[in-house]
């Protein structure tokens, strides 16, 4: 696997999601996102610290729901606001995703995962999602159709899910020789 | 293939001071090659190269266009253009190119232009209007002085809005900047003083870097800057860059074929890697991190800081 940093797998999305960069203060307003206790425990945070500044908040307790409330502030929202998001991995990955599709560039979004929790692998196959507890290059199988997916290190900025693939797709079936099926 | 040759097909002064030039190939080709809205064309200016942004359609144009605004105290390049060149000139000139476009991602476009400013701001405004894409326009210009007035009326309508007095535009402009919705992104073209405010005043009301794009026609006259002594790496040769000269121009001097083109720290393309010293860095094509990392330089604007740098031209 090449060094994270070098595909689109965002750092606050592996293993160790505790070491975010400071946020930034250049914002006009501020939206903060959060997901779950921890979540909203971070926004708490983030709101104490910005006291005096315009400050939004959005939080909930499924990632879903977030979303919808997110897309509606983002559609209202003028340029120099930023956005920071805090919760499970795969929520904050979605809300990305979010955040990405209104328009909201790079420098102007925080992550800070509060835990690991599920991932989202979309089987590149059936185009089925299936939440699992898995790293990158584990093996999981796939919710809709069963195949053994390897966990790619690529995961989709619009959608948030990471690349399943069917680890063995260029193996022959058993009993089947080379052969056979030249 | 980076280089044209370019015939003058028209010559054309749209407002006093600013010269319209169209160049056809001088081959006789029907199209010249597309270029990105907010390209430039450096143009051999009787013995010295000047960057210029083109003003006309850039999709496999069968012309290309540029506006210069003659400047009596600038390197003779503008003069040459309005004194010296005739219909029917033959002229050198690059593939265009661009550090100033549109952003893809971009659902709306600010874009601000000052001045003579206006010419890459009027090709951004072609190209939104070609791909119906949602623009505003403030443009800032001296009384009777508006080049490319009529061509932004009709392309942009009451999307274009124009300012005559210092503050007047400054006060929309606060407006302006304040209430744009998330996707829209930002592009200034104009005097440095004027960028340098719009940039600044952006900035504190909270647009992002990733937002902001500008075209600056150049640094304005930098100081003679210090004497210090460059040593090449290779051969080991050492060689004295009094005050006022340029570290290429000293290279040069000295028969090394260092490749260079505006002088002006704006191309990239005299580009030199430093191995000894820290340089001092006076243009505007290095990245900050570029700027950082110390191991390269422009060498047509930038200099040492210190006594002494080594330079490598393998």
């Amino acid at each position: 696997m090449p060094k994270l940093e070098h595909t689109s797998v965002p750092l606050w999305a592996t293993a160790s999601p505790t070491v975010a960069p400071e946020p930034d203060c250049g914002g006009a307003s501020y939206l903060l996102v959060g997901v779950g206790a921890q979540g909203r425990e971070q926004v708490a945070t983030w709101a104490d610290a910005l006291s005096g500044h315009p400050v939004a908040r959005v939080v909930g307790d499924h990632a879903d729901y977030v979303g919808v409330d997110l897309a509606a502030a983002l559609a209202e929202a003028q340029v120099g606001v930023r956005v920071r998001i805090a919760g499970p991995v795969s929520s904050c990955l979605a809300l990305r995703g979010v955040a990405v599709n209104a328009g909201v560039e790079d420098d102007e979004l925080h992550v800070a995962a509060t835990a690991k929790g599920t991932i989202d692998v979309w089987c590149s196959h059936c185009t089925s999602t299936s939440a699992v507890e898995a790293e990158i290059d584990d093996v999981v199988r796939c919710r809709g159709c069963g195949r053994s997916l390897l966990v790619y290190h690529h995961v989709s900025r619009r959608t948030g899910r990471f690349l399943g693939f069917q680890i063995d797709a260029e193996a022959l079936p058993d009993g089947l020789s080379a052969e056979v099926a030249s | 293939m980076t280089a044209l040759e370019l015939v003058v097909t028209a010559l054309d002064d749209p407002v006093p001071g600013v010269r319209s030039v169209t160049f056809a190939a001088a081959d006789g080709s029907e199209v010249l090659p597309t270029y990105v809205p907010g390209s430039h064309l450096v143009v051999d200016c009787g013995g010295r190269t000047n960057a210029y942004s083109l003003t006309g359609d850039a999709v496999c144009p069968p012309t290309y266009s540029i506006s210069v605004l003659r400047l009596d105290d600038g390197a003779g390049g503008s003069r040459w253009i309005h004194d010296e060149l005739s219909v029917g000139d033959v002229v050198e000139a690059r593939l265009p190119r661009s550090a100033f476009a549109p952003a893809s991602k971009a659902t709306r476009h600010l874009l601000v232009a000052g001045g003579i400013g206006v010419t890459p701001i009027l090709s951004h405004v072609r190209a939104a209007d070609q791909w119906g894409r949602d623009v505003q326009v403030l443009y800032a210009h001296r009384e009777g002085r508006g080049a490319h007035v009529a061509e932004l009326r009709e392309l942009a309508g009451d999307r274009l809005e124009l300012y005559t007095d210092q503050a007047g535009f400054v006060a929309r402009l606060e407006e302006v900047l304040a209430a744009q919705p998330l996707g829209t992104h930002l592009y200034v073209c104009g005097p440095t003083a004027m960028m340098d405010h719009v940039l600044a005043r952006a900035a504190e009301l909270g647009w992002p870097p990733s937002r902001l794009h500008s075209e600056r026609f150049g640094i304005d006259v930098l100081d003679p800057g210090e004497p210090f002594t460059v040593t090449v790496a290779e051969s080991g040769t050492t060689l004295d860059v009094p005050s006022g000269t340029s570290l290429l121009e000293a290279l040069l001097e000295a028969g090394h074929d260092i490749p260079n083109l505006c002088r002006q720290g704006v191309c990239g393309e005299c580009r030199v890697p430093v191995v000894g010293g820290r340089p001092l860095h006076r243009d505007l094509f290095l990245t900050e991190d570029e700027k950082e990392a110390a191991d390269v330089l422009m060498c047509c604007v930038s200099r040492a800081d210190g006594p002494t740098l080594e330079v490598s031209l393998r």
